[in-house]
This record gives C-alpha cells, sequence and structure tokens, in this order.
C-alpha cells in the first residue's frame, strides 16, 4: 500500500504570526508603563492596517484569478463539446467509408460469384435440363432464381466483412490501449 | 553586489535582479509550492540593495499568472521599494506589463499601485 506523504503545509503568514505573538506576551506582563502600551498599541495599529491592506488586495486579486479560471473553463468546456462532436462525425464517417469499401469487395465478390454460376449453368446445369427435361420455361425459371438469389448472397457477403471490419477495429483499438 | 538571477520554470517566475544597472525585472508565471522559500532570496536581496540603491531603480514585472500566495509576496517586494523610493534621492519606477487581452492583469496593477503609492507604468505587450 502506497504511503502518501503529507505535505508540509505553507505558512505565508509568518512576519504576521510573529507580531501576535509578541503582543500576546505583552499583553501576560505586568507592570506595563502607559508609554510602553501606547506603543505597542501603536504598532499593533500599524500591522493590523498593513494586515487590512493585504487582505483587501488579495481577495480582489483571488475574485479576479477565479473569474479568469471560470472564464478559462467555460471556453474549455465548449471546445471539448466541439472536439466530442468532432470525433463522432469523424466516427461516422469512417464507418461510411468502411462501408463504402467492403460494399465494393462484396460486389466483386459477388461479381466474381455470378460469373461462376453462369459459366456453371452453361456448361453444366443447362445440358442437364435439356437432357432431362427439355423445357424452356424450367430453365428460365433455374436462371431466374440465381438471378434473384445474387442480391441476397452480396448482402450476406457485406454484412460477413463489416463484421469482421469491426471485430479487427475492435481489437486494434485495445491493443493501442494496452500500449498506451 | 552580486545580482540575482533565477530561471523561470512552469511553476516559478524569471528573476533577475541587477544592483550595477538598478534594473530589476520578475516575468512569467508564479505558481511555486512554498512561495516563502521562493520570495525570500529575493526580500533579502531587496533588503540588501536598500542600502546601495541606484538614484533610479526599474523594476520589470510581466506576470502571466500567479497565485494568492504569490500576491501576498509580490506586495511584499513592492513595500520593500517602496522603502527605498522613500530615501533621499533614490527613486523606483515601476513598469507594469500585461498581454494585450489580460484586462485583468492591468487592473491587479493599479490595486498594488494604490496599495503601495509607487509610481506605475503600465506596457500591453502584443500578443
Amino acid at each position: 500500500m502506497a504511503v502518501r506523504k503529507k505535505r508540509k503545509k505553507e505558512d505565508i503568514f509568518i512576519d504576521e504570526a510573529s507580531h501576535l505573538s509578541r503582543v500576546q506576551a505583552f499583553l501576560k506582563e505586568e507592570n506595563k508603563s502607559p508609554t510602553e502600551t501606547t506603543a505597542e498599541l501603536l504598532n499593533l495599529t500599524n500591522n493590523y492596517s498593513e494586515l487590512l491592506d493585504q487582505i483587501k488586495l488579495m481577495t480582489r486579486i483571488s475574485d479576479r484569478l477565479q473569474r479568469k479560471l471560470d472564464q478559462t473553463n467555460d471556453k474549455l468546456n465548449d471546445v471539448n463539446k466541439e472536439i466530442q462532436e468532432k470525433n463522432i462525425q469523424l466516427e461516422q464517417t469512417i464507418n461510411d467509408l468502411a462501408e463504402a469499401k467492403i460494399g465494393r469487395r462484396a460486389t466483386t465478390f459477388v461479381f466474381i460469384f455470378a460469373l461462376s454460376l453462369f459459366l456453371v449453368s452453361e456448361a453444366f446445369i443447362e445440358p442437364w435440363i435439356e437432357t432431362y427435361y427439355d423445357n424452356f420455361f424450367i430453365s428460365l425459371g433455374i436462371k431466374g432464381l440465381i438471378a434473384l438469389s445474387i442480391k441476397p448472397i452480396e448482402s450476406l457477403v457485406e454484412r460477413t466483412l463489416l463484421k469482421k471490419a469491426r471485430a479487427r477495429t475492435l481489437k486494434e483499438a485495445k491493443l493501442s490501449r494496452k500500449l498506451d | 553586489m552580486k545580482e540575482l538571477i533565477l530561471n523561470g520554470t512552469k511553476q516559478t517566475p524569471y528573476v533577475n535582479f541587477n544592483a550595477t544597472t538598478g534594473k530589476l525585472e520578475l516575468s512569467g508565471r508564479s505558481i511555486p509550492e512554498n512561495s516563502f522559500e521562493f520570495y525570500n532570496p529575493l526580500l533579502e536581496w531587496l533588503t540588501a540593495y536598500g542600502a546601495i540603491a541606484l538614484p533610479t531603480t526599474n523594476f520589470k514585472v510581466y506576470l502571466e499568472y500567479f497565485n494568492t500566495s504569490s500576491s501576498k509576496y509580490i506586495l511584499e517586494v513592492l513595500k520593500r521599494l517602496k522603502e527605498i523610493n522613500e530615501l533621499d534621492s533614490k527613486e523606483v519606477k515601476v513598469e507594469w506589463c500585461y498581454d494585450e487581452e489580460d484586462e485583468e492583469m492591468m487592473e491587479t496593477g493599479e490595486d498594488y499601485e494604490d496599495v503601495t503609492g509607487l509610481n506605475f507604468t503600465y506596457t500591453e505587450i502584443e500578443e
């Protein structure tokens, strides 16, 4: 368990405290002469007056500093909000870009898949239908089914690629947090 | 008398007190952990300087920010200078510099002028 070292308290009123101690000691003295009492009172009044000047000045300065800090804090909050908004926008843009990139990849994949299906259909399915059924509508139906299945396949591929991309981004973010 | 030079840090101001030229400078930020420890050597130097002060002493203050305890010690510094100013044929001029947009710092200078009664001139520094 870490033991926190107690910070030495700073006393900026050393002189004033010493003046006070002197007057307190004087008050305890017996047989004080009127001259001594007047001198001490004068001394005390001077110190009090000086202290009053200090307090007035320090209060004014502190109030001004506090106002300045408040204003700076407000400015920082505004900047922070703006940064958060920009971050959301940036995240959205990155997502859009990733989706567009993945969309393109999915389209390419589906295009290759459709081309392969077309070749398979022309090379194997078409001759098989002609041999066994010899029916134009069955051939058209099968080709139609193949064509209709392309869009759902594209969506499926896109979703899978997006999921993979998000998982990769999350992994990278976790790794970078660990490294920080 | 040896000059007093302290390099400025993030928490303490730059100090250059030169008894030969009578030019004293205090600038930067003043938020020391212990203001007494920082300002006491300055006050001691000024007390010693009082005995050999030049006819004119110029004190330039250009503070960006200072905390409350520093404000007390800056007042102490100015009071020492006031004591020098009250000596025969000695004059202390204070040049209070502040950043263009820092009206508060100028007002603080005016407060110090009111309390000490020293002669202040104000210089606005363009950022």
